[in-house]
């Protein structure tokens, strides 16, 4: 099946393409947000197009489909074709599918789940980065504290720590936060 | 007894960043909602066909939707079918009709008003077609908006076929500047800010406002599924209730200043900002202002003329083949009596006089 992608992520782009590829599926064109898509749809004429939920584009597709009339166009794919749990699990991993009127729902189905899978998957690529990037964060920060604290107050590594610890567990926030309070606190002196 | 008996408590509202949003941020804002018992998320959305997917599919229990859309969801116009309905109309008129510098030089800088600019807009159609130019084209923002009916009815009126004459796209809001300077488009019927941000950017010219060509006409409404508003009968009410305080709150002097710095600090519309806050001055002399009604009188009401010229405009321009039962399709959609009974519920700001 000839598929467009619509997506500002390149990395998942590359992700969803190469597991199309691979299902036999040919990726004809990859598209940004910002790039004009109408024209781009009229040029390629795609059976499929898989869009980013939120893109303001979706708008765009949907009139495209309203005027289907004359010439093949993509269309939603909505509760007819496939089941509304579908459809929501699609729309939590961040992915629409627009196709073309007239494909029946057994051809359509492995697209979506592969697009499905592989946006949930970048979707958690990120958050494991993003929790990987605090970590390294709060233990820079937390070792800066325990020296401005050692430094102002005189006292020794361990009562540092055990000081910033029961701060932290006062206000119910986690140990980096606290040391960075302390360290923005500092720097206002 | 209200607050007691809301099974659900804590609500997902679905918004776009526009200027006409400004009611739900007035609730929030304003602890309207808190005020019925409510606690109110609002999540703002890229997209109105995403906005309805999202509240189909139950990820969002309401949303802020254009005015026509639950009746397109009804006719199953829109290919999904899930049975919509609203009980309060958020606001009325709102949207200008914009061209580019360079049709509006071709137009001779046109009387700012309907009749005149569609002359000057069928002038310049049949000189370029007699020239073998291409169409024109102009943006609107959904299939199922006033706007897309309201270019058209004007279109018609002066004497331009929207098949035939001219292209129509759609084209978001947020892009339509630069689309517009960059040739993409010749013009569109957006809402505010985005008229007066072309002209305040200089990239286009306002040449009319759509409440010249139908007064009134509903625009945003708050729209939940049928399944939803059946099983959450007492947060629907609260929600309307609380939101017909906001709009009611919008129609008192000076508040929509204030209301204009709660969006600019919102920072939702990158739009510029002197247009956001022009879109909710209270001074009337500009013409081609939006003219937003929020709550005066029985506005907020989700009126069955508006309902009925919604249909009778889908059908016009071949959105849905279906002959529906009128009455039962806007009775169904378009829920006065349950605008009562919340509207019975909005104690805590008074209604203003009709205007």
């Amino acid at each position: 099946m000839r598929v467009m992608l619509i997506d500002d992520d390149r990395d998942r782009v590359l992700m969803v393409e190469e597991a199309l590829q691979a299902g036999g599926h040919e990726v004809i064109g990859r598209f940004r947000d910002t790039d004009n898509i109408i024209s781009a749809v009229d040029a390629l004429q795609p059976d499929i197009v898989l869009i980013d939920v939120d893109s303001p584009n979706r708008d765009t597709l949907e009139y495209l489909g309203q005027i289907s009339r004359d010439r093949p166009r993509p269309i939603v794919l909505f509760a007819q074709t496939s089941g509304s749990e579908t459809i929501r699990r699609a729309m939590r991993a961040g992915v629409s599918a627009y196709v073309v009127d007239g494909l029946s729902a057994d051809r359509l189905q492995p697209v979506i789940e592969v697009a499905i899978a592989r946006f949930q998957e970048s979707q958690g690529l990120k958050q494991e980065l993003a929790k990987a990037k605090t970590k390294l964060a709060d233990r820079r920060d937390v070792e800066r504290a325990k020296g401005l604290l050692m430094q102002r107050k005189g006292v020794d590594e361990n009562t540092a720590h055990e000081t910033l610890r029961r701060m932290a567990m006062d206000r119910n926030i986690r140990l980096g936060e606290v040391a960075r309070s302390l360290i923005a606190a500092s720097e206002l002196l | 007894m209200k607050a007691a008996s809301i099974k659900r408590r804590h609500l997902r509202i679905g918004m776009l960043p526009l200027a006409d949003a400004v009611p739900l941020l007035v609730a929030r804002e304003l602890d309207f909602f808190c005020g019925q018992g409510l606690d109110v998320t609002l999540s703002v959305e890229a997209s109105w066909a995403g906005i309805r997917d999202k509240l189909a599919t139950g990820l969002i229990d309401a949303a802020q939707l254009l005015a026509p859309m639950p009746l397109a969801a009804n006719l199953g116009a829109d290919r999904l079918g899930v049975p919509m309905e609203t009980a309060l109309v958020l606001s009325r008129n709102g949207n200008s009709v914009t061209v580019s510098n360079e049709l509006h030089k071709e137009m001779c800088a046109p009387a700012t008003e309907p009749q005149a600019a569609g002359r000057a807009l069928r002038r310049v159609i049949e000189r370029e077609r007699a020239a073998g130019r291409p169409r024109r084209v102009f943006a609107h923002v959904f299939p199922f908006s006033s706007h897309h009916y309201l270019l058209r009815e004007w279109l018609h009126c002066s004497g331009i076929d929207a098949d035939l004459d001219v292209n129509l796209i759609v084209v978001p809001p947020s892009r339509v500047l630069q689309d517009l300077s960059a040739g993409r488009i010749d013009g569109y019927c957006v809402g505010a800010p985005w008229g007066m941000a072309a002209e305040i950017e200089g990239v286009g010219h306002r040449v009319l406002a759509t409440h010249m060509i139908r007064p009134g006409c509903a625009e945003k409404v708050l729209g939940v599924t049928h399944d939803w508003a059946t099983l959450n009968p007492a947060a629907h009410l609260a929600m309307v209730a609380a939101l017909i305080e906001a709009g009611r709150w919008l129609e008192q002097p000076g508040h929509r200043a204030q209301a204009a710095q709660m969006l600019v600090d919102a920072r939702l519309i990158h739009a510029p900002e002197s247009s956001v806050r022009a879109a909710l001055s209270d001074d009337s002399t500009d013409a081609l202002g939006p003219q937003f009604v929020f709550g005066a009188g029985e506005t907020l009401s989700p009126h069955h003329d508006d309902a009925r010229w919604f249909v009778q405009q889908m059908q016009r321009c071949a959105q849905t083949a279906k002959r529906p039962n009128l009455q039962g399709l806007v009775d169904s959609s378009f829920r006065l009596r349950l605008h009562g009974q919340a509207n019975a519920m909005a104690t805590s700001v008074s209604a203003p006089f009709a205007q």
